[in-house]
């Protein structure tokens, strides 16, 4: 029978309803980049796993994904988000006190669990820091029970566009061997300079698994030098981002190869993706 | 097997070298220091020394009249500097400051271009180690000149 | 299943009576603006009577036939994909009150739909957007509450056009599931009639009350030998069940190339599809103060837009683009949504402005079916492999723009 059995009812939540959050901290991390602390003044969120990500919404101008770097008190979720765009300017300009829409938390997580007491390394380019930051505070938890090792790689473009200084140093004083290396500075920089990729190589060590998340670029080649070093390529796991529109898995937007990324990532396995990443589409 | 044998042979550079060139290399090299702020090479100087860094932080500067003086690579320990004394002109290309206090084991480029002019082994095992450090270089610069961290263009 | 026979122009009368007196909003198709497409319905009169279809790459014609057949066409650029899930539709609207948001959505559709004269490609069609619309983890409320109930008077296709592959396609001109009544238009020595038979238990509770005669086993026999005649017109093309599979490892054919240098990437074949679900969405400040609306719309892949990242569209090349369409259909659904996104229905390759015809660029991209030898044995990964290493040694690339154009701003997380 072509009869349907879901009911408006049975259906539920609109998933492309945005819930009521309100803006009630704004850091400026630098000169293009907000990190927003929102409360919920309607429906919490569900519980947000370390790699996930919400729709952020300006309100009547559009939505952008945006993957939760933080947690907070009631609710609270922090989002880091680059004014790059219409939506992103509308959200990074607003003040105190905005009611933006939030919706989600949607797509795959870093893998915490399947990283304990194993020696894990993290690399992060630019912004990938924000996807990465409850991963790594998942992977300090469990390396502080189990004696692993936590390696975190920073490749950013200059000192300047470091972000979160203080988590930074919250995790070099829980152990965690922070090594950060820029694209070019000056001589008051102690870091490296050169690339994640060169940093992955010099430190030439076989972790057991790797969570990577920076510009695509970045990932590809932080991957092989990886698996290179020895970490096995289906424990090599970046999360990639394309066009989500929905979120849900409707909109075709965000497909690669076979993966509908909203859905199947933003967090995926390098023996997945690596060889979808390197059709050319242009 | 000297200490200064057994420290060429302990660099990442040279490993798996047959101890026998290491010996002939060790004729060559000896241990070199240099105070944090201290120019290790200058751009347009004779580069008639090939550095092998042990411990220590060296910057690769570019500088010019109309910008701030830039490090654009940095070279940590078990890492080399550099391969203009390798080809003509011999000059430096670049400035080199130290970063630290910094420690290399030093070979007279002179005499190790001589060595392996003379010695189709050593000149071929110093051959491909520096192609795979200019290599490493180039690709390291082609990707830095992308900007990836930048705002998209 | 019950079957009765029907007078073409009574049976249909009633037929159309009975289901607006039962609450639905009956649409068929009707012939308006010089082609077939699908309307509402309020007499059985509003049914095209008399007119055949012809269909070619590029070409769709229709030409009055002089005779009183009421289902001898093959249906035009029109899908029921545009009644279960518009074109163009306001999703949400919210009033920004103090502290909170007051949602409301607009009201769903008052009647249930009766859709009548879907092929079985369509029914399927329909399955396989079900499956995309109302996936178990966000079903959509909107789709929901359109397709909920939606009655299906379904059709024996009688004449297939040249552009139609279902039966390449795992499907048939006979359906054989997916609707509430089947309805097989039978003109012999018999005389003109309509064979009428119930999938479902209201399709039974409705033909009871259809003024028809019993059907005789004659009846039934001859249904079942219109499709099959139709079967042998419609010869397999090819295998669509191995397509994922002969797909895999294509990116870097050159046939991809050699398509986009005919393609005008006008995005005909997505908006005419059957199962394209590609879409966008848009939000509107309303001029009444504190409201916003956010409307969707059909999208196609073959937008540039449709893939921006940062910007900026990742799927740049027409080449791109078309190989994104079609092993999207083709292949790489199935993986998605477990069944393949094409039934086979021919609406790409008749609209297609350039005739591009989906067979036969699968065809040169799989090869012929003598040089594959693979129809029984599963494909390795090696396999695929080696295929794609056959294509890269093919000598083709991709135009050579700079790398730095795959940059983005790094992970979703960052806008």
């Amino acid at each position: 029978m072509a009869v349907l059995a879901r009911t408006p009812a049975e259906v539920g939540l609109d998933p492309l309803q945005p819930e009521p959050y309100e803006v009630v901290a704004r850091v400026v991390e630098t000169a293009d980049v907000v990190t927003l602390t929102l409360e919920p003044r309607g429906r919490q969120l569900a519980d947000v796993e370390p790699g996930q990500f919400v729709m952020l919404w300006g309100f009547g101008v559009g939505e952008i994904p945006i993957s939760v770097s933080g947690l907070g008190p009631n609710g609270a979720i922090n989002l880091t988000v680059r004014n790059v765009g219409a939506v992103s300017a509308s959200v990074v300009n607003c003040e105190l006190g905005a009611l933006l829409g939030v919706r989600g938390p949607f797509g795959t997580a870093w893998p915490v669990a399947e990283a304990t007491g194993l020696d894990a390394v993290v690399v992060a380019g630019g912004l990938g820091l924000a996807p990465l930051r409850l991963a790594i505070d998942a992977l300090v938890a469990s390396a502080s029970l189990t004696s692993s090792r936590v390696t975190l790689i920073i490749g950013s473009r200059e000192p300047a566009q470091l972000l979160y200084p203080e988590h930074l140093q919250r995790w070099i004083d829980a152990g965690v061997n922070v090594v950060v290396t820029v694209d070019a500075a000056d001589r008051t920089w102690t870091g490296a300079v050169g690339t994640a990729t060169a940093l992955i190589e010099r430190l030439a060590e076989p972790h057991q698994i790797a969570f990577v998340c920076g510009p695509e670029i970045m990932m590809t080649t932080a991957a092989r030098a990886l698996i290179a070093s020895g970490t096995p390529a289906d424990h090599v796991y970046l999360s990639l981002e394309r066009n989500m529109h929905c979120a849900i898995g409707h909109c075709g937007r965000c497909q690669l190869g076979p993966l509908i990324l909203c859905r199947d990532g933003a967090v995926v396995r390098w023996s997945d993706v690596g060889d979808l990443m390197e059709v050319r589409q242009r | 097997m000297s200490t200064l044998e057994s420290e060429l042979l302990e660099h990442p550079f040279l490993a798996g070298l047959d101890p026998t060139l290491a010996a002939r290399l060790a004729s060559l090299t000896q241990r070199v220091e240099f105070p944090a702020g201290a120019w290790i090479a200058r751009v347009g100087m004779p580069a008639d020394q090939f550095l092998m860094v042990t411990d220590g932080r060296a910057g690769i500067e570019i500088a010019a009249a109309d910008m701030n003086p830039l490090i654009v690579t940095t070279v940590h320990p078990g890492e080399v500097l550099g391969w203009s004394w390798f080809v003509e002109p011999h000059e430096w290309q670049f400035d080199v400051v130290a970063l630290s206090e910094l420690t290399a084991l030093a070979i007279d480029a002179k005499e190790l271009l001589r060595a392996c002019a003379a010695d189709d082994e050593l000149g071929y095992q110093i051959g491909t180690r520096l192609i795979r450090v200019v290599a490493s270089r180039l690709g390291a610069a082609r990707y830095q000149l992308m900007d990836v961290y930048g705002s998209a263009r | 299943m019950n079957a009765i026979q029907l007078d073409p122009q009574g049976g249909l009368d009633a037929l159309v009576e009975l289901l607006l007196a039962d609450g639905f909003r009956v649409v068929g198709p009707v012939v308006t603006g010089g082609v077939i497409a699908y309307d509402d319905l309020s007499s059985g009169d509003d049914l095209p009577t008399g007119w055949a279809v012809e269909q070619a790459p590029g070409r769709w014609r229709m030409h009055e036939t002089g005779d009183q057949t009421r289902f001898g066409y093959t249906p035009g650029a029109a899908s029921w994909k545009q009644y279960v899930f518009p074109a163009h539709q306001e999703v949400l609207r919210i009033r920004r009150t103090d502290g909170s948001f007051a949602v409301t959505r607009p009201p769903a559709p008052e009647r249930p739909f009766a859709f009548i004269g879907v092929r079985d490609c369509e029914v399927t069609a329909l399955e396989v957007l079900d499956r995309v619309q109302l996936d178990p983890d966000y079903p959509d409320p909107r789709y929901a509450e359109r397709r909920r109930d939606a009655f299906i008077v379904a059709v024996t296709c009688a004449v297939p056009s040249a552009t139609c592959w279902c039966t390449s396609m795992d499907g048939g001109p006979v359906p054989q599931h997916g609707f509430d009544l089947l309805l097989t238009e039978l003109n012999d020595s018999d005389g003109h009639r309509l064979l009428a038979e119930s999938g479902t238990d209201r399709g039974a509770e409705l033909l009871a009350r259809l003024p028809g005669s019993l059907a005789t086993p004659l009846d039934r026999s001859a249904a079942v030998a219109v499709g099959a005649a139709d079967t042998d017109i419609l010869a397999p093309k090819l295998s669509g069940k191995e397509l994922p599979t002969l797909l895999a490892g294509t990116e870097l054919h050159p046939h991809w190339e050699e398509v986009a240098d005919r393609c005008l990437a006008c995005s005909n074949c997505t908006m005419v599809c059957p199962t394209c679900f590609c879409s966008t969405f848009t939000d509107h400040p309303e001029l009444e103060p504190d409201v916003a609306s956010r409307t969707q719309e059909w999208a196609s892949c073959f937008q540039l837009d449709h893939s921006n990242l940062g910007g900026r569209p990742v799927r740049a090349s027409v080449s791109a683009r078309y190989r994104q369409w079609l092993t999207h259909k083709l292949a790489t659904w199935t993986e998605q949504f477990g069944t393949s996104g094409c039934v086979g229905c021919g609406r790409c390759t008749t609209w297609c402005p350039a005739g591009i015809d989906i067979v036969q660029e699968t065809l040169a991209l799989i090869g012929p079916a003598a040089d594959r030898d693979n129809t029984d044995r599963d494909i390795t990964d090696r396999d695929i492999t080696d295929r794609a290493s056959d294509h890269r040694d093919s000598g083709h690339r991709a135009s050579d723009h700079r790398a730095s154009d795959h940059r983005d701003s790094g992970g979703p997380g960052t806008a």
